[in-house]
């Protein structure tokens, strides 16, 4: 009655394939399927309520390959290996001996069907581990490889499945199945355009049971050099100009980056410039961006954008992502007049006033040539006048580049309504500029 | 004559000089801020704001009138005429003190002016936009006009293609800025107009006109 107790209380042994989580038990046979003559099939087991001992397997072809660690009250995993290289049915035991009573008896089967051989060429490589490396890709651009896949068997060899699975694609005309004479061989090729912003590369390629897993990654490309261009070639202080981007070839990737302005005055009495500026922004820098496939890149949003050449001589650079691209020079100049009055409706003053600006910043010698209500030149000679040292030290404080608004006056006794108007030329670095006839009202 | 002018200019040796930064005018940016705009036509910068939360300017160069209230202003030397564009009402504004004033336009009022002292309205109405002194129709405006400014010497309005400058014997200088939005004195010769988020300077001197882009806001 004990005896029979105990024997009871014993589990039942038996046999579980194991997919990750998944355990399916395993009946009086298992079928490996069809395998490609010389591939490996691998299996992996559990053996339960069998203890640490690892079953046997006899029979041609399958093997154990491998036994894990044993952990009490669960079963034992293994994996039981099937690689073949003649076409064939293929059987074998498998036995567990650990236990007296109760133990497995599972027939393993297994069909070995002719393969193909398959060639990869350069520039993708294979493994031993039948991994294909398509290398490495920049995003956004086509990589194809050409394969060959031929029938090294004795007998015809239909092909029934020939594809490519997950970032790959391929092969393109050559439908299924086909038949390959023996010894005859099929090119095709397999591609991939690696999706922007994608590392890696994954797929498999499938021919009839045989499966490839390939590889590769992908990285985001350079973008093509842009190129700079303006609405002018012709530039000069107080002037705004439009920029515009644009690749020379298409972006395979969307992009993003920033656009600079840099400034080298020619004129020594100052270092900077802050009216030359993109106008939109305020700004020496201005964002861009490129879209996938675009050649044309937007500035701020826009298809261009405009930059204010200042009022300093000097050399404006434009700089993308931090690099020089292109120098503008911008020429010193005579004194630019904005606007010029003359009023007499001070007592005692003939008042005139200029607004402009001088690029090369020496401004200061002038002369005044008044003329009388008649249209004569009133003394022998227009009045000379230097202010350089009141320019300087105007200049030295101005925060808006070289414009200015200059009042000049002259005191006056008697009828100062005799004096009709005046003409004012005003001198720097670059030459003389002249208001023109100033009428005194 | 000549000895009074030999005398005149015998003081001219001491001529004096001041230097200051130009001031174009004043400009309402994108965000209702009132800035200053320093600086010669196309080369300019802005500075600070002098008021914010404005939604209506027009300054000459003796005075600058600023609203929080969408209205249209029109300068008279030291004086303005204030049409509010919601309760349609029509005020003078003197010396610090606004008075109301009986007007029927018979439409949607676009721009005021001041001619020789009486004031001068472009009034949409009967699908046409008509520029009126008093009950007069004293000129009219493409159909599709609007904005529009009236300016002591012409008028200027937009239009879907254009910002058109037209002068009173009708030549017109025509900018190629389209979706312009509100038209703003902003100073002596010259307009703001704004598309969207950017603010141009319209110079209307005859003879100079010149558009530029306006610094929206300091670095």
């Amino acid at each position: 009655m004990a005896l029979m107790l105990a024997l009871a209380a014993r589990a039942q042994p038996f046999l579980v394939t194991i997919d990750g989580n998944n355990q399916s038990r395993v009946g009086d046979t298992y079928d490996y399927g069809k395998v490609a003559a010389g591939d490996i099939k691998d299996v992996l087991f559990g053996a339960c309520n069998t203890g640490n001992v690892p079953p046997t397997v006899r029979g041609v072809g399958f093997s154990i390959s491998a036994v894990y660690g044993y952990v009490p009250g669960q079963c034992l995993r293994f994996t039981v290996r099937f690689s073949a290289t003649q076409p064939d049915s293929y059987s074998a035991g498998l036995y567990s001996t650990s236990l007296q009573v109760n133990t497995i008896n599972v027939f393993l089967l297994a069909l070995v069907l002719p393969a193909p051989s398959l060639t990869v060429f350069p520039v993708c490589t294979v493994d031993s581990q039948r991994r294909i490396d398509f290398g490495s890709v920049p995003a956004g651009t086509l990589r194809l490889c050409n394969f060959s896949l031929q029938n090294l068997n004795a007998q015809p060899l239909v092909i029934a499945t020939i594809a490519a699975t997950g970032a790959f694609q391929g092969p393109q005309n050559l439908p299924t199945p086909f038949t390959l004479a023996p010894q005859e061989a099929k090119t095709f090729t397999i591609q991939v355009t690696p999706a922007c912003g994608t590392n890696s590369l994954s797929g498999t390629l499938i021919v009839n049971t045989q499966n490839y897993t390939l590889t590769g990654t992908s990285f985001v490309p350079a973008l093509p050099k842009p190129t700079l261009t303006f609405d002018s070639n012709n530039f000069a202080s107080g002037q705004q100009h439009l920029l515009t981007m644009n690749l020379p070839a298409q972006a395979p990737c969307g992009a993003d980056g920033s656009v600079g302005l840099t400034f080298v005055p020619a004129a020594s009495a100052v270092t900077d410039d802050p009216t030359i500026v993109f106008v939109a922004v305020n700004k020496r820098t201005v964002p861009f961006h490129v879209n996938p496939g675009s050649t044309q890149v937007l500035l701020n949003g826009q298809p261009s954008v405009v930059f204010a050449t200042g009022s300093t001589a000097g050399k404006i650079g434009f700089t993308i992502n931090g690099d020089t691209s292109t120098t503008l020079a911008i020429p010193p100049a005579t004194i630019s007049i904005d606007t010029a009055t003359a009023s007499n409706q001070r007592l005692g003053n003939l008042d005139i006033e200029i607004i402009g600006y001088d690029n090369t910043y020496t401004a200061g010698a002038m002369s005044f040539a008044f003329l009388d209500t008649g249209g004569k030149p009133i003394g022998l000679s227009a009045i000379s006048a230097d202010f350089t040292s009141a320019f300087k030290t105007y200049f030295t404080n101005q925060k808006s580049g070289s414009s200015f608004l200059m009042r000049v006056s002259f005191p006056v006794t008697g009828d100062q309504k005799q004096v009709a108007s005046v003409q004012v030329t005003l001198t720097n670095a670059a030459g003389q500029s002249q208001t023109g006839a100033l009428t005194f009202q | 004559m000549r000895s009074f002018l030999a005398t005149a200019l015998s003081l001219c040796a001491w001529a004096q000089t001041g230097l200051e930064t130009p001031r174009i005018g004043t400009m309402l940016d994108a965000n209702g801020a009132v800035r200053p705009v320093y600086g010669v036509a196309g080369s300019v910068t802005v500075g600070e704001p002098i008021a914010t939360g404005i939604l209506s300017i027009a300054c000459s160069r003796k005075i600058c009138l600023k609203t929080d209230i969408a209205a249209l202003l029109a300068l008279d030397e030291e004086a303005a005429f204030v049409y509010f564009q919601e309760s349609k009402q029509l005020a003078r504004w003197h010396a610090g003190q606004l008075d109301s004033i009986d007007f029927v336009p018979g439409g949607d009022v676009l721009s005021l002016r001041v001619s020789s002292g009486v004031l001068e309205f472009a009034v949409r109405r009967d699908g046409g936009v008509w520029i009126m002194r008093g009950q007069d129709v004293i000129d009219s405006l493409p159909d599709d006009a609007g904005p529009v400014m009236l300016l002591t010497n012409g008028v200027l309005f937009a239009n879907a293609e254009a910002l058109v400058l037209r002068r009173p014997d009708g030549t017109e200088v025509r900018f190629d800025i389209k979706g312009v939005e509100a038209l703003f004195f902003i100073g002596e010769g010259y307009v703001q107009a704004r598309v969207g988020l950017s603010t141009y300077a319209l110079r209307i001197e005859p003879g100079r006109e010149q558009i530029f882009l306006l610094p929206e806001a300091p670095p």
